[in-house]
């Protein structure tokens, strides 16, 4: 079923369609990715789909539910998560704290928010994540200590611990060897295996193509289609938007 | 002598009490709020108004004018709290200056420029407590009291959701955090613990008028933060209480009176200089709890 | 870094060492030659002008009285603290002079924030509070050890309520500033006329009355009350009445009788409008006027408030007599002495306190004449 629907999604910035009349769909439990040349404006589909950016126009239909003009932190908690471009952690908080503000218990009632609620039940989860992308030793570490490619998994980490169902990741592979990237692939692949439902901006096509099971193609802020790797990798039309204009 | 020392005591229980209370929305949260005075000069109002016409003495002033504090801080936040910084600073200088209009203009409530007297002092279940040494104890009682809570706000969840929100407030959206609410429930507990601090200075000096909103005081509560070190909770105090010996400093010098505004001014802008060269992170980080 | 730390840590403990030496020597309270008292005016800030005037007049008054003979053979001598006309700093300044000082008798404040600031400290350490400048209603009840020699605002709304009933005025509007000065003028002002009033109220920060004057034309009263802050304030006032044509009688409070400038600018306005101001001013006297002449040698310019000069002198006056008489450390004595002050001849005349420490000076009407004011009889 559609875990996710976009129709007709429209934004423009001073004239400048930045997104228009854009219109896909997301699996449940799949892996969806999401291509398109510089400025063909995936980041902004993004933040309109998680309602970080106000849309002028368009439906976006999230298991089920019209999400009209649900705030964006509302989103999260329906379920629908996602990471940043630039890598939006918080330096001064440790990365036990950066994890920690993610785990769902803290969505909890506000009066917990001010008594020290038992976080043991959280540490354990975070400790398991940490051990997953191999960071443990820098738990209390200032996020700030980090470097660009172990920062970028923390924020993906961050992003996983907050139970979303749907997670959106913007570029997960730009900036990190490749020893990192395999972590990431990992990570993407067992959070499948766990029913979750993933969409991926990416321009490193090995990796995208190599774990997708359907792929979304943008152009100038439209739909140009969708479909299985293979297919798209050798469809005339993308090769196009890529090379050519 | 001893009785300076005690009232000079006593006001630096009061300040460090609402320089922690600025250090919750300024310093922790981050908010640039330029018009914290106000609370403090609310709750003044609020006690001195409650006890000169309605007789009701220093503790259940200090509740009221807590809760009083809370609804004002809960509209302004609700109401401000979406702008981003620069806005919300020029915005909170505007209220400011709108509670100075309104306890200079509002004759029947406040009495206007010429100020409330006779304001009793602290008395308890019918207990006059007039020595000095009473009333810093009594005051430390209290402040501690207050002190602890925000000690506790500090190193609860919703403290670090604060450190979070002024470090990168979409990335806290973005974990599924109501920041808006957030931030105003931040605003709403700063300006509960500075109207109780106001209630306190007013049952002390027993004299109230519009000076008390003067706006040139919120450059010191952020010349202490700023030493102390933003959102760092001993800083504050500590950073109070250096602020305060600093003042002191030219009148037991022996400076002639003509030069001790001055030399005192100087002194600060010394203080404040070698905070922001050395150690911007404020003077005491040493004292900074590792983060929980 | 740690040196450097070092050193300023050196440096910060070799003050408050320094410090500390003087406060354990201050410089001498009642010591066998001389008697301390303090002193709070506003050094800086908004009321810098009458802080530093009151100074120098009761600095001059004492150093003249120390030549002469002092007091007993003893010199006076004052320690002054800034005030900065905020009750804040008057209690701070209070707190210093009481009980580090230890002084029994403060000269001050000049702003009336500074004397209701500092009173409650005051009271409480049985120490004598004389102001000769501060003339908020609020004194009045300010403690039973504070004493002014400055009538409070009330006596002036009081004399032009009188007025303005005895002129057959029905309506007045009054152009009031919300500051306390001018408030407690406006306060004694409607307890003492007895017909309508028409209030229209500003703030110091603004100077555009323009508005406020269309309307109180528009409620055609017989009669206008300016109740200006500053000399200032009142210029531009009369300035926009004579825009817009105001031909009413004009009635103001005591600033337009220190404004030089406006008087001679709007001469033939004001003549015409037959305005009448309340003032406290005191008779032509010798005294005064010589002492205002040693003024001028000594600080170069004349004392901006003549009136205010006066009460100071009086008030310095009033307590060499009253400390030449009694045990300087006893202010029970000190204050029963001023309460039963019954000849004292100062400036003003004959001078006394009422029970509440007010003096006994009362103002009085003048109405100009074109290029000056003339008392007017009762």
């Amino acid at each position: 079923m559609n875990f996710l629907e976009i129709h007709s999604l429209s934004k423009a910035f001073d004239g400048l369609h930045a997104v228009e009349n854009l219109h896909f769909t997301v699996k449940k439990n799949t892996i969806t990715g999401l291509i398109g040349p510089n400025g063909a404006g995936k980041t902004t589909a993004f933040n309109l789909i998680t309602h970080f950016l106000p849309k002028d126009s368009g439906k976006v239909v999230y298991a089920g539910e019209n999400l009209k003009k649900l705030p964006a932190y509302k989103v999260v908690q329906r379920g629908m998560a996602r990471t940043f471009q630039q890598i939006r952690l918080w330096p001064n908080l440790t990365v036990r704290e950066n994890l920690l503000l993610a785990c769902s218990r803290e969505y909890d009632s506000w009066w917990k928010s001010f008594t020290h609620t038992n976080e043991a039940h959280q540490d354990t989860q975070i400790d398991e994540m940490l051990d997953k992308v191999n960071l443990r030793k820098y738990k209390n570490h200032l996020a700030s200590d980090l470097s660009y490619g172990q920062s970028k998994l923390i924020e993906i980490a961050r992003t996983i611990l907050t139970d979303a169902e749907l997670i959106l990741l913007d570029e997960p592979a730009s900036g990190i060897n490749p020893t990192l990237l395999r972590t990431v692939e990992d990570l993407i692949f067992e959070l499948k295996k766990q029913g979750k439902t993933i969409l991926v901006i990416e321009h490193n096509m090995p990796f995208l193509m190599g774990i997708s099971d359907e792929v979304v193609v943008m152009e100038n802020g439209r739909f140009l289609m969708q479909d299985k790797p293979e297919k798209v990798q050798s469809d005339p039309r993308v090769l196009e938007a890529y090379l050519g204009g | 002598m001893l009785e300076y020392l005690l009232s000079l005591l006593i006001l630096t229980t009061i300040w460090t009490l609402l320089t922690q209370s600025y250090n919750l929305s300024f310093g922790l949260t981050g908010l640039f709020n330029l018009g914290h005075i106000i609370f403090y000069g609310i709750g003044a109002y609020t006690a001195a108004i409650l006890n000169t016409d309605y007789g009701l003495q220093i503790l259940p002033n200090l509740i009221i004018a807590a809760v009083v504090c809370g609804i004002v801080a809960a509209i302004f936040g609700l109401l401000t709290l979406r702008l981003s910084g620069h806005y919300l600073a020029i915005a909170t200088l505007g209220a400011a200056m709108i509670a100075i209009v309104v306890a200079t203009n509002w004759m029947d409530l406040t009495n206007g420029p010429l100020g409330i007297r006779g304001i009793d002092g602290p008395i308890l279940f019918d207990l006059q407590i007039t020595e000095s040494w009473q009333i810093l104890l009594l005051f430390l009682v209290i402040a501690g009291l207050c002190q602890w809570t925000l000690y506790k706000i500090f190193h609860s969840p919703f403290g670090r959701l604060q450190r979070a929100i002024q470090d990168d407030e979409i990335a806290a959206r973005a974990v599924g955090k109501n920041t808006f609410l957030s931030k105003t429930w931040s605003l709403v507990l700063s300006s509960a613990f500075a109207g109780i601090a106001g209630a306190m200075y007013t049952h002390y000096r027993l004299f109230l008028d519009p000076t008390i909103f003067a706006l040139p005081e919120i450059i010191f509560l952020i010349l202490m933060i700023i030493v102390g070190g933003r959102g760092n909770f001993w800083g504050a105090i500590l950073g109070t209480i250096l602020v305060v010996i600093i003042g002191e400093i030219p009148r037991f010098f022996g400076f002639p009176d003509s030069i001790i505004g001055a030399s005192r001014n100087i002194l600060f802008a010394a203080l404040l200089i070698t905070t922001m060269f050395y150690r911007p992170k404020g003077l005491f980080t040493l004292f900074a709890k590792k983060a929980t | 870094m740690t040196k450097k730390f070092i050193a300023y840590g050196l440096g910060l403990c070799t003050l408050i060492l320094t410090g500390c030496q003087n406060v354990a020597n201050p410089s001498g309270n009642n010591a066998e030659d001389t008697i301390t008292i303090g002193g709070i005016v506003p050094l800086t800030g908004d009321g810098a002008v009458y802080g530093v005037m009151t100074q120098n007049v009761a600095n001059l008054r004492v150093e003249e009285i120390n030549e002469s003979g002092g007091i007993n053979g003893k010199k006076l001598e004052i320690i002054w603290e800034d005030g900065k006309c905020t009750p804040k700093d008057a209690s701070l300044a209070a707190q210093k002079l009481v009980n580090i000082d230890k002084v029994n008798i403060i000269f001050g404040g000049t702003c009336s924030g500074e004397t209701l600031g500092a009173a409650p400290i005051t009271e409480k350490a049985n120490v004598i509070l004389f102001s000769s400048v501060s003339t908020s209603p609020e004194v009045t009840n300010a403690g039973d050890f504070v004493f002014r020699t400055a009538p409070s605002d009330s006596s002036q709304g009081k004399v032009l309520g009188n007025y303005a009933n005895k002129s057959g005025f029905n309506t007045v509007a009054l152009l009031s500033e919300q500051t306390d000065y001018a408030v407690g003028v406006a306060g004694a002002f409607k307890d003492n006329f007895d017909g309508e009033i028409i209030e229209e109220t500003y703030l110091s920060t603004e100077s555009d009355f323009k508005t406020r004057i269309t309307k109180i034309k528009a409620s055609d009263p017989d009669a206008l009350f300016l109740n200006p802050q500053t000399p200032p304030k009142f210029e531009i006032m009369l300035k926009q009445l004579q825009e817009q044509g105001w031909d009413k009688p004009i009635i103001s409070n005591e600033i337009s009788t220190g404004n030089i400038d406006a008087r001679t600018k709007y001469a033939d306005f004001l003549k015409e409008r037959g305005l009448v101001a309340a003032n406290f001013v005191a008779p032509d006297n010798s005294e005064l006027t010589q002492f205002v002449e040693r003024y001028e040698a000594k600080f170069g310019n004349k004392p901006e408030y003549i009136n205010y000069t006066a009460s100071t002198l009086d008030g310095v006056g009033i307590l060499k007599r009253v400390l030449e008489n009694t045990d300087s450390e006893n202010t029970e004595a000190i204050r029963d002495t001023l309460y039963a002050l019954q000849d004292y001849e100062g400036v003003f005349g004959t001078l006394a306190f009422d029970q509440n420490g007010d003096v006994n000076i009362t103002h009085s009407l003048f109405r100009f004449n074109g290029e000056d004011f003339e008392r007017l009889e009762e």
